[in-house]
């Protein structure tokens, strides 16, 4: 009783989402015990508990999602911030734009995975060139929307600063900013995901530790289960780092008119309005 | 108090806003701006706020020429609310104080308990309806205590009933502070309830076509049968001046001798005491 509506849907959101994980998972099981798949190549969940379980009391698992983790939130960190300087630069000063833009533009068009080589070359296959591709990888969508997000802002709300004759920083700190808030924190998501993709591909790509390393000794060993549990753990962590944001975005961005409305694209009626009363 | 004189606003794209615009406000007044749509009317006011700079001509306050910069006495309320959708109601309102947080949050709850909309200080404008966030809007500008308030058709998105509201509380505030109000409007019905001045524009690029000066017992009522004189002298300056400028001209010289395009000083009083 004492559960507010918005806690209750989010309750209720979360059981309705895991109904098709747990239906797959049963029937998976199922299936596997009776045969229907060879368990060398995909083997019961189960079973790849059980192997993860292991891993898990033995302390190795635990050093591969760390590593997995320390470089991703690094590879993220620096990319996000070259992505927000560069973009707001860019964004701001239309010289800049001219002069900067249509290199990043045309460096965003060489395929990602091109840049291994030369980051190997230059920076051995330790963590550096690990981080920069994953940096590489996060930078271009947080560039860009910034960037934008910057340059498309309302220009009758920055009317409403000059008529209050605001200097030019604080025309940007108080109007510029927030409204491009939304459009960054698409970005930063977008440059997350990437960074997941990049992770992998970095770990692939030679390591001794990480769930890309996991997934390539799954390969050399014949240990489906090592496969299929790094893919379930992939995962897990992207949706546990894209919560994270969205929490960030959903406490700054609280005010933005379709906040909610994008992730369906359908209009919601949300709990926290409608119970809102005017105070007196 | 405001004076412009032959201000001529020709866009980047050589398209021509307005040409010869002239005419004096006094302090204290409410002058309308009326003219039908597309005659240039948001582009004067916004030449007069500095937010845009004429071809040629002069605008000055008290006397004094104003250069390229926005004016210190100057508040505008826009044809729409322009709220910052990421800022309560309350620092909508404070938006252009510079003061302590503590000050600006007292400032903006006495001025939205003047337009009626005490206790909605932590609301969101996207949780307001259309009225209530021109209301913000308007106490956003008169926080600042400006002694010219320009509006730009401030209550045409609204309902009438709102719009009645609305236009009373304008009076009210000008009864207290007694600022200068320059006020475009479509809306005839508005200008005669709101002005003591009509500037009438017409065409395209808008001109001046007649100033019109409303008798002082008729001020602020909305018993226009009283009005209905000037109404109809207005109404027919617009409908005339659709059909041909040429032919008005012919058609009003006789009327008011010294009435040409650019009328520099609100016209006697042919045209609008005619009934008295
Ligand atoms: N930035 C611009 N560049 C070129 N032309 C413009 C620009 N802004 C407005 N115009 C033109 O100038 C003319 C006057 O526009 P303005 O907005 O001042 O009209 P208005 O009298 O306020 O009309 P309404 O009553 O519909 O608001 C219009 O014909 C419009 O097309
Ligand atoms: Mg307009």
């Amino acid at each position: 009783m004492s559960v507010s509506p918005s806690a209750r849907r989010l309750v209720q959101r979360v059981l309705v989402g895991i109904v098709i994980p747990v239906v797959v998972v049963v029937l998976w099981q199922i299936l596997c015990q009776r045969g229907v798949f060879p368990s060398d190549l995909l083997p019961a969940p189960s079973a790849i508990c059980q192997a993860f379980l292991a891993m898990g009391s033995n302390g190795t698992l635990w050093a591969d999602v760390d590593a997995t983790c320390v470089r991703l939130v690094l590879g993220f960190v620096f990319g996000a911030l070259a992505g927000l300087v560069l973009g707001a630069l860019v964004g701001f000063f239309e010289t800049l734009e001219w002069l900067i833009d249509p290199m990043i533009q045309s460096v965003r068009s060489v395929p990602s995975l091109a840049w291994v080589p030369l980051f190997i070359l230059w920076m051995g296959i330790g963590e550096g060139s690990k981080i920069t591709l994953i940096a590489v990888g996060v930078f271009f969508p947080v560039y860009l929307a910034t960037m934008n997000g910057i340059r498309y802002v309302d220009r009758k709300l920055l009317e409403v600063g000059q008529v209050f004759r605001f200097p030019r920083w604080k025309l940007i700190w108080r109007i510029t900013i927030p409204s491009s808030l939304p459009a960054i924190f698409t970005g930063l998501r977008a440059g997350l995901g990437l960074g997941w993709m990049f992770v992998v591909a970095a770990e692939l790509m030679g390591a001794s530790q990480g769930l890309g390393y996991l997934l390539e000794t799954g390969q050399n060993t014949y240990a489906p289960e090592l496969i299929v549990g790094s893919i379930v753990l992939f995962a897990i962590l992207g949706k546990v780092s894209d919560g994270i944001l969205r929490v960030l975005e959903r406490r700054l961005l609280h005010w933005h008119d379709s906040f909610g409305n994008r992730e369906t694209g359908w209009p919601q009626t949300r709990g926290s309005l409608d119970t809102q009363a005017p105070g007196h | 108090m405001l004076e412009i004189r032959e201000l001529t606003k020709v866009f980047k794209n050589g398209k021509v806003a307005f040409e010869d615009i002239s005419f004096r406000v006094g302090p204290g007044d409410i002058v309308g701006i009326l003219g039908p749509s597309g005659c240039g009317k948001s582009t004067l006011l916004r030449v007069i706020a500095g937010l845009e700079q004429a071809e040629s001509g002069v605008v000055s306050f008290y006397g004094q020429q104003a250069g390229s910069q926005i004016q210190d006495a100057v508040g505008v309320i826009f044809q729409e609310p322009r709220l910052m959708p990421w800022l309560p109601v309350s620092d909508n309102v404070s938006f252009g104080l510079q003061a302590s947080r503590k000050t600006r949050h007292q400032e903006a709850s006495a001025i939205l308990e003047k337009v009626g909309l005490r206790g909605y200080e932590l609301f969101y404008p996207r949780q307001l309806s259309g009225g209530m966030a021109q209301r913000v809007a308007i106490a956003r500008a008169l926080v600042a205590s400006p002694d010219i308030l320009l509006l730009d058709e401030p209550f045409s998105a609204l309902d009438a009933f709102t719009r009645m509201q609305l236009q009373d509380l304008l009076l009210e505030i000008w009864a207290e502070n007694r600022c200068t109000l320059p006020l475009v409007t479509h809306d005839i019905d508005e200008a005669l309830y709101l002005c003591n001045t009509i500037v009438v524009m017409q065409g395209q690029p808008g001109r001046v076509a007649e100033v019109v000066t409303l008798p002082a017992d008729r001020l602020h009522t909305r018993d226009l049968e009283s009005l209905a004189d000037v109404k109809k002298s207005i109404f027919n300056i617009l409908k005339l001046q659709g059909a041909s400028l040429a032919s008005r001209q012919s058609r009003t010289a006789p009327q008011s001798t010294g009435s040409s395009l650019t009328v520099s000083e609100p016209i006697p009083s042919n045209t609008t005491s005619g009934g008295m």
